[in-house]
């Protein structure tokens, strides 16, 4: 049970009036890593993410996560950060935290705390009071904070600073257990790039490359920010 | 989890109405007593009193509009907002079925309905004591003593009547609201001008229903010898009245079985958050 | 320590280096036990798997052992890590004397400008490269 891959795509696509956002993509996400879902602006990163949570429906193919299509079973194990503003503004900090562990029974409400304290974040401010950046890292908090199985992070590092985003990526290093597995999607791939055991190169909704972050290393002998600039080359 | 959401749905509706409620039995409340002292019809009325009760019915008049308009809006937004916009990426991630985001929000929109009207019902009862002089707390006492001295006479038919028509207000009360969600709910599968859709499903779905009322009324009509009914009718005043309301009850529960059905495949099958 | 990575290598590689580096230097004792896997990720900002990776390097040129229980251990054999360290010194002379070379600096010159170092110049230039470059010279010589 433990060994299967977490999540598996076979022949997913999703087809708007004019574009495909996703076509024919077949992968297999073990356990236990962390992956990059890197490709540029409109590649359909967030769309992939948008069908492993059940937020739209593919138009062929499909996506499974342990086993089942994305569903109340689904969700109990995954854990969603979307690239969007996606809180209720009128809820304060520890509503949320009230929230999170009223819906998941996964959510570790100790660690939480634990890191708003760290970070300084006034628990009792309502969320539109906050900056940008300090909303961002509540949505990753509330994220990394449940013990899921798979995490599926989108853009979890585009508006905040250098300062943060280390403290992001150290919080999603710390907070996985090796039978979970993270999928983080970035165009920032030189700040995520050490995290990180496998990169997927996504483009015009295709899958162009699957490795493994020292195999790019050690065959191409530069970084895989190097590597993904020579491959997208315009 | 349905008890969670819907204690989260209360929480997210209550304060904004809960003001608006309160403003509204505050400021008939000022009325009643600003009126009260100088009554309306007194010949010494001058100019500023005059004003003034306008200004204070005229903003009166607007508050009640008000809360009926915020609970209208209030259904759809939490529906629109919280389920198929930005809001809709956490409510959708969490580990429930679609049926229970419905329900919750259908309870909670019910009950807000019905505490609007009461709440304006109750506001317009504080001022109405105004037509009776010196009434205070035996009108409400008298009233208290009527009602008790009624009831056990009621039997079980008034009792039968009663309860249906509750029944029925209810159920009508849940399909229209019901009928809101599934517009919203078929509209926003759509890629481009999901509001636009949503009115267009409201339409198309009210035109099925009126058709579906007067089928019913039509086949009834020709299908059942009017000699029929007329016996049905005739023997007691009291079978026409159980037969009326409790076709009606069927109806209204046919309506909303339908109208969730869709509501619940539409958010189940055809999410489409953009 | 700092950890810093350069673009070329595999960063399991890099992690090993300077994990042997901090063995070789005394900063873990011979005998003591390394940090956790996840603590030492965690220290250098990197994925745990690719901090196990390097440790299992590690591992393998028997620098470090892995107790099955308790942990991972540095090496009580204080001649591998002698060793380790002469294999170290020995990559960076070569690489030095290659720079010399390409600068066009003789191996006469060299040893002159090395004692020169030694006894007038500024410490802080040499003072890391000391050890490896004496080392380096008996060698060379």
């Amino acid at each position: 049970m433990m060994n299967e891959n977490i999540l598996t795509c076979r022949n997913l696509s999703k087809n708007y009036a004019h574009l495909s956002a996703l076509s024919g993509i077949n992968m297999n996400i073990p356990r236990g890593r962390i992956i990059g879902l890197l490709g540029p602006n409109g590649s359909g990163k967030t769309t992939f993410m948008k069908i492993a949570n059940g937020l739209i429906v593919p138009s062929e193919g499909e996506l499974l996560i342990g086993g089942h299509r994305p569903g109340p079973e689904t969700k109990k194990i995954v854990s969603f950060l979307p690239a969007t503003d996606y809180l209720p503004s009128w809820m304060s900090v520890e509503n949320l935290v009230r929230f999170f562990s009223d819906f998941f029974g996964d959510f570790n409400a100790e660690k939480a705390d634990g890191m708003l304290k760290r970070l300084d974040i006034d628990t009792r401010a309502r969320l539109k009071t906050l900056s940008k950046g300090t909303k961002e890292k509540v949505q990753l908090i509330l994220a990394m904070s449940r013990e899921a199985q798979l995490y599926l992070l989108d853009e979890p590092i585009g508006g905040v600073d250098p300062a943060a985003r280390d403290y992001i990526l150290n919080t999603i290093i710390t907070n996985y257990n090796e039978d979970a597995s993270v999928i983080i999607s970035t165009h920032l791939i030189a700040d995520v790039e050490k995290v990180l055991d496998d990169v997927i190169f996504i483009q015009n909704g295709q899958i162009q490359l699957c490795r493994p972050v020292d195999e790019i290393r050690e065959q191409e002998g530069k970084s895989v920010d190097a590597y993904f600039r020579e491959v997208f080359r315009c | 989890m349905l008890k969670k959401l819907t204690k989260y749905e209360f929480k997210a509706t209550g304060r904004t109405l809960g003001i608006l409620y309160l403003a509204l039995i505050i400021l008939s409340c000022v009325c009643r007593l600003i009126f009260g002292l100088n009554s309306f019809n007194a010949p010494d009325v001058n100019f500023a009193t005059g004003i003034s009760s306008l200004i204070l019915i005229f903003l009166y008049g607007m508050l009640i509009c008000a809360v009926l308009v915020v609970t209208f809006l209030m259904i759809i937004q939490r529906f629109w907002k919280n389920l198929l916009q930005n809001e809709g990426y956490l409510m959708n991630m969490l580990p429930v079925r679609s049926w229970q985001h419905i329900a919750s929000k259908l309870l909670v929109s019910v009950v807000w309905t019905f505490a609007s009207v009461i709440v304006v019902f109750l506001s317009i009862l504080i001022l109405s004591t105004l037509a009776m002089k010196e009434i205070s707390m035996d009108f409400f006492r008298e009233f208290w003593t009527d009602l008790m001295e009624v009831l056990p006479h009621i039997g079980f038919d008034g009792a039968y009547l009663i309860i249906m028509s509750i029944v029925i207000l209810l159920l009508m009360t849940a399909s229209e609201i019901l009928q809101l969600y599934a517009a919203m709910s078929v509209g926003q599968t759509q890629n481009r001008y999901k509001i636009l859709c949503s009115f267009a499903a409201y339409i198309v779905l009210s035109i099925i229903f009126q058709l579906i009322v007067s089928l019913l009324t039509w086949s009834t009509g020709t299908f059942i010898p009017d000699g029929v009914l007329m016996t049905l009718f005739s023997t007691s005043v009291n079978t026409a009245i159980y037969a009326g309301t409790t076709i009606i009850a069927v109806y209204y529960l046919a309506k909303c079985a339908i109208l969730f059905f869709i509501t619940n495949y539409c958010l189940k099958n055809k999410l489409n958050l953009e | 320590m700092e950890w810093n990575f350069d673009n070329q290598r595999p960063i399991y590689t890099q992690l090993a280096e300077m994990i042997r580096m901090c063995i070789i230097s005394g900063i873990y004792q011979p005998g003591s036990r390394l940090p956790s896997v996840r603590e030492l990720a965690n220290e250098a900002s990197v994925n745990p798997n690719t901090m196990q990776k390097a440790l299992a390097e590690l591992e393998r040129t028997g620098l470090i052992y892995a107790v099955r229980t308790s942990g991972r251990f540095v090496t009580e054999d204080e001649e591998k890590i002698a060793s380790a360290r002469r294999s170290l010194a020995e990559g960076e002379v070569e690489k030095f004397l290659r720079k010399m070379k390409d600068l066009g600096i003789g191996r006469d010159e060299v040893i002159e400008l090395i004692r020169r170092s030694e006894t007038g110049g500024k410490e802080e230039t040499v003072r890391t490269s000391d050890v490896s470059v004496s080392d380096g010279t008996q060698e060379t010589a």
